[in-house]
């Protein structure tokens, strides 16, 4: 990732980008594989199924996995650093909401 | 799901489990199916032979000799999830010497696709019709079935026998020339 | 964890099916189109239902490592119910008699490791790969490892 951000290629997703490419590729391949299902059902092939499916997961591989720029819509809105933060004890308690958020969807 | 292998990984997984669950709706629907047909069988020409069995014992055990004709129409024991069928044409009898023989005379393979209409007429067999002795000559009741194994995509394997055996007897005298 | 529920599945397995391995890989191409290399069969092997022929059965021979899955070919049973037959490949011209150990004709019980029973195309390619490349298994070991100290979630 180093590489590429020398070369100011933005490579990532936003947390909601995540969640969206997560949610297309699930219905792109689910979708394929219930068309498929049906398909070879009707015509007695299961071999087209497979081969559905597997246009499922190229469709679902080409949309999800590269870092689309529409995935990058919603960048999570910093808060601004403040210029009170050298003050302790008042700082800690202003942050702890925004912390504990960010480690929670980093997961 | 923050990097490309996480993405890809999660769809190869997602893919792969969709594919297990369309398999098995594939052996669900073919599951309870009824694979059964009729065949019709008979015997033109039987013979049987003392000779020395080189595969064996080298002792001299009854060779049977038969040529068939077969009449069945397959077609129907195909969906998409059969891949192939073995047929076999299997004799079966009783001796003094064991209480079951089971002997495959014949054996074909049809892949889907294939013509599975079966018309052979005097058809020789594939395989020598040894017995374990002496068994054969004048044996009054031998009976030949068609069966078949039927391989699918993914799901059981299934042996299943034809509607209709055909039975008939040994001649009670060997033939000593060669045939 | 993993390990020994993996475990404690194979040696249930192997109660219910009554056989030593009820989940063999197809090594070899001797029983085409039927079965090919790297498909997955489940076998049983009860005592009380005895082998016919046409059957599809996993046998061990003396001084090979290897099962063998052929079809039963021909069989001959005692009153007693002792029984002895011989097998063939679909895809061999000849029977397996060259096949058995020097100066064995047939096959008896013993000699059986199940029946097969049901049939998954293709799922054991992975054990093969693995076995025949032994580098796959290692880099792919290698990379898991690196993959797990470099992620720490």
């Amino acid at each position: 990732m180093n590489v590429f951000d020398r070369f100011e290629i933005p490579l990532h997703m936003d947390y909601d980008g995540q969640r969206r490419a997560e949610k297309y590729s699930k219905i792109i391949i689910t979708l394929f594989g219930a068309v498929g299902l049906i398909w070879g059902y009707i015509i007695q092939r299961f071999s087209q199924t497979v081969y559905i499916l597997g246009a499922g997961f190229i469709l679902a591989t080409i949309i999800a996995v590269p870092p689309w720029p529409i995935y990058r819509k919603k960048p999570l809105q910093w808060q601004k650093p403040r210029s009170d933060d050298a003050k302790k004890g008042k700082a800690a308690p202003a942050n702890t909401e925004q912390n504990t958020n960010k480690t929670k969807k980093k997961k | 799901m923050h990097s490309f292998l996480s993405r890809g990984n999660a769809i190869i997984a997602y893919s792969l489990s969709v594919l297990a669950l369309l398999t098995f709706f594939c052996f669900l629907s073919t599951e309870f199916l009824d694979y059964r047909a009729k065949a019709k069988i008979s015997t033109p020409k039987i013979l049987v032979k003392n000779v020395p069995d080189y595969s064996a014992s080298r002792r001299e055990n009854d060779l049977g000799y038969l040529t068939f004709d077969l009449q069945a129409d397959l077609t129907p024991l195909f969906n998409w999830n059969v891949k192939q069928l073995f047929l076999y044409l299997s004799a079966e009898y009783s001796t003094p010497n064991n209480a079951l023989n089971q002997v495959v005379l014949w054996d074909k393979i049809i892949l889907r696709g294939e013509n599975a209409l079966l018309d052979f007429k005097n058809m020789n067999i594939k395989y020598y019709f040894w017995d374990d002795g002496h068994g054969l000559k004048g044996n009054p009741n031998v009976t030949l079935t068609l069966s078949w194994n039927i391989i699918p995509n993914a799901g059981r394997l299934p042996i299943i026998q034809s509607i209709g055996s055909h039975s008939f007897k040994f001649p009670s005298e060997y033939t000593t020339d060669r045939l | 964890m993993i390990v020994s529920s993996a475990l404690m599945i194979w040696k249930g397995l192997m109660v219910v099916t009554g056989s030593e391995s009820p989940i063999v890989v197809v090594l070899s191409g001797s029983m085409e189109p039927a079965f090919h290399r790297g498909d997955l069969l489940f076998l049983t092997n009860y005592q009380q239902e005895p082998v016919r022929v046409g059957e599809i059965v996993v046998f061990k021979v003396e001084g090979r490592d290897i099962p063998i899955v052929h079809r039963v070919l021909k069989l001959h049973e005692k009153k007693n119910g002792t029984i002895k037959f011989l097998t063939k490949g679909d895809n061999n011209s000849v029977d397996d008699r060259g096949l058995y150990a020097q100066g064995q004709l047939w096959l008896t019980n013993k000699d059986v490791v199940g029946r097969a029973r049901g049939f998954l195309p293709h799922v054991g390619m992975v054990t093969i790969l693995m076995n025949e490349y032994p580098k796959i298994k290692f880099a792919i070991l290698a990379f898991l490892g690196l993959y797990v100290l470099v992620h720490r979630e």
